[in-house]
């Protein structure tokens, strides 16, 4: 099977569970977004799946090769992690250098090219970048390297509005010549909701829905208007969670969206993805 | 294979610069070093075993292996045996190389500064020069390879165990010490067995009690301590993690 399979896997830091029981999978040929407050465990999983971390239960495949201690996914997959792992006495060109040496499909062109239009000084070390340049290499590596599985963890950490932009661009852009599995673990999820087609959402260690942006959009909405009348409107659906506007009251329901009656009182909206994400995460779970 | 030989490669081509960088700065400071002196006491300084300088050196790049090598290699995909293969590739090259450039250096500065001072390589002062060269560059690899493994051992134990844990163990550690320390150094019914303990210890350092030299001995417990120390650092490397510190943070938070 074509795909990134996480199978019960369970981490525990002492007595904390940061992960727990967690099963799910990243198919081939898609862009997911991987959701979850910090501390979800997002970092503790993507650290799992590149062999950083290991679990204490459960498994991680590969295309049906075990992730775990096994050269044979060196080509499969690439983490770009939000650490700094990168020798800090290697030049920005000396890495660039090495990563061709590691993988066998590293485009150094590409690579270069990348580097050129975020303006990122080749000539400098490491620890001489800043924050946001840093940022930048980590995912210019990322994307001139043509792995199957690419998983992006913060990718825009200190990255201007237009740096960002720029990185969505190359991105989609990559996306479109040669079709692989990218996975972005992001906070700024309003910036992906149109660039992803998949949402991982984890909570507290536990994972809560993998589902099409699409069809999570469609299922949830808000609705406002009179207290008593939305209560009426709320009774046997899922609410997941409300808020107050003045007199108005707001509801966040999950499920399929019904047409109002004639004259009703209340009104329906849509919510967007990032609504719909603080609405899941501050219930504490679906 | 081939990944197994890049990583070498990376291994090895990196630590390649820092050697003649180490060369160099040993071959500016010893000069300006002896010059003050000289200029000071008007006599020529007495510079000796200059391959304390490369021990300290070795050590360092064992420590700093976990620190950096380890890391990138991680970041590049690779699994824990690769590196510590790679690792292991890494302090024979260094031990190798330097250990041969300390002979020749050795040997050449003997040479060279016989009509000013009796210059002493640390085996040729313990034991004696009149062994082929060859035997003092293989004593000296093997030790340089012993400080090496030594230090990447400490290194990796101290990444997976805990603070609280870590500190407990140096000062029991230097509690056994001072307390090794007396028994050998005092007088009390230890005695004989210190006699045997030294005897043995002098054998094992090639010291025969006939007065002979067996360097054969001290060759053999050299490698068979860094073997012994890289059989304990592969133990610990197999479950060594990087773990987010920001996660980790907020886990102990809750």
């Amino acid at each position: 099977m074509n795909a990134i399979q996480i199978n019960n896997v369970m981490k525990r830091y002492g007595r904390v569970t940061a992960l727990e029981n967690v099963s799910f999978s990243f198919e081939h040929g898609k862009i997911y977004g991987l959701l979850g407050r910090n501390g979800a465990g997002k970092s503790t999983l993507i650290n799992i799946i590149a062999n950083r971390s290991f679990a204490d239960e459960g498994e991680i495949l590969i295309d049906g090769l075990p992730a775990k201690e096994n050269m044979a996914v060196h080509e499969k997959l690439f983490c770009m992690s939000a650490q700094d792992l990168y020798d800090s006495s290697l030049k920005v060109r000396d890495i660039f250098k090495w990563t061709d040496r590691f993988y066998d499909h590293f485009q150094k062109d590409l690579a270069f090219e990348i580097a050129e239009r975020f303006s990122l000084d080749t000539r400098k070390r490491f620890p001489a970048l800043s924050k946001g340049q840093q940022s930048i290499l980590k995912l210019t590596i990322a994307l001139a390297l043509d792995v199957p599985y690419v998983i992006f963890d913060e990718p825009v950490l200190g990255l201007d509005a237009n740096h960002r932009e720029l990185f969505y661009h190359f991105l989609l852009r990559d996306y479109e010549k040669r079709q692989r599995t990218i996975i972005l673990a992001t906070h700024l999820i309003e910036e992906v909701a149109n660039i992803i087609e998949e949402v991982v959402l984890i909570d507290r260690g536990k994972f809560l829905l993998q589902e099409p942006v699409e069809s999570l959009l469609e299922r949830g909405y808000c609705v406002c208007g009179p207290e008593d009348a939305l209560e009426d409107y709320c009774r046997g659906r899922h609410v997941i969670g409300r808020d107050a506007l003045g007199a108005m009251k707001l509801a966040y329901i999950l499920g399929k969206k019904e047409e109002l009656p004639h004259g009703s009182p209340l009104q329906i909206s849509n919510m967007n993805l990032q609504k719909l994400f603080v609405k899941l995460t501050e219930k504490g779970g679906l | 294979m081939k990944k197994l030989l890049t990583v070498i490669r990376y291994e090895c081509e990196t630590s390649f610069q820092y050697i003649w960088v180490f060369y160099l700065a040993l071959a500016c400071i010893i000069p300006a070093v002896s010059g003050i002196i000289f200029l000071l006491a008007s006599e020529v300084g007495n510079v000796n075993c200059l391959e304390l300088n490369s021990i300290i050196f070795v050590s360092i790049v064992g420590i700093l292996q976990m620190k950096e090598d380890f890391r990138m290699l991680m970041q590049n995909g690779f699994t824990r045996t690769y590196i510590f293969l790679g690792t292991m590739a890494q302090f024979v090259f260094i031990s190798g190389l330097m250990s041969l450039v300390d002979t020749l250096l050795g040997t050449a500065l003997r040479v060279l500064l016989s009509g000013y001072c009796n210059y002493q390589t640390i085996f040729g002062s313990l034991y004696g020069y009149g062994h082929p060269a060859v035997l003092g560059w293989l004593w000296l690899f093997l030790v340089y390879l012993l400080f090496s493994s030594l230090c990447f051992f400490f290194a990796l134990a101290l990444n997976r165990m805990p603070k609280k844990v870590s500190i407990f163990i140096g000062v029991a550690a230097g509690i056994l010490l001072i307390l090794g320390a007396s028994v050998l150094f005092g007088t009390g019914p230890w005695d004989s067995f210190k006699h045997r303990f030294a005897a043995l210890a002098a054998k094992s350092f090639g010291f025969m009690a006939d007065g002979t030299i067996r360097l054969v001995y001290p060759l053999f417990l050299l490698l068979l301590y860094a073997g012994l120390l890289n059989v304990c650092s592969y133990l610990v490397i197999r479950r060594a993690e990087i773990n987010d510190p920001a996660a980790k943070s907020i886990f102990s938070l809750e």
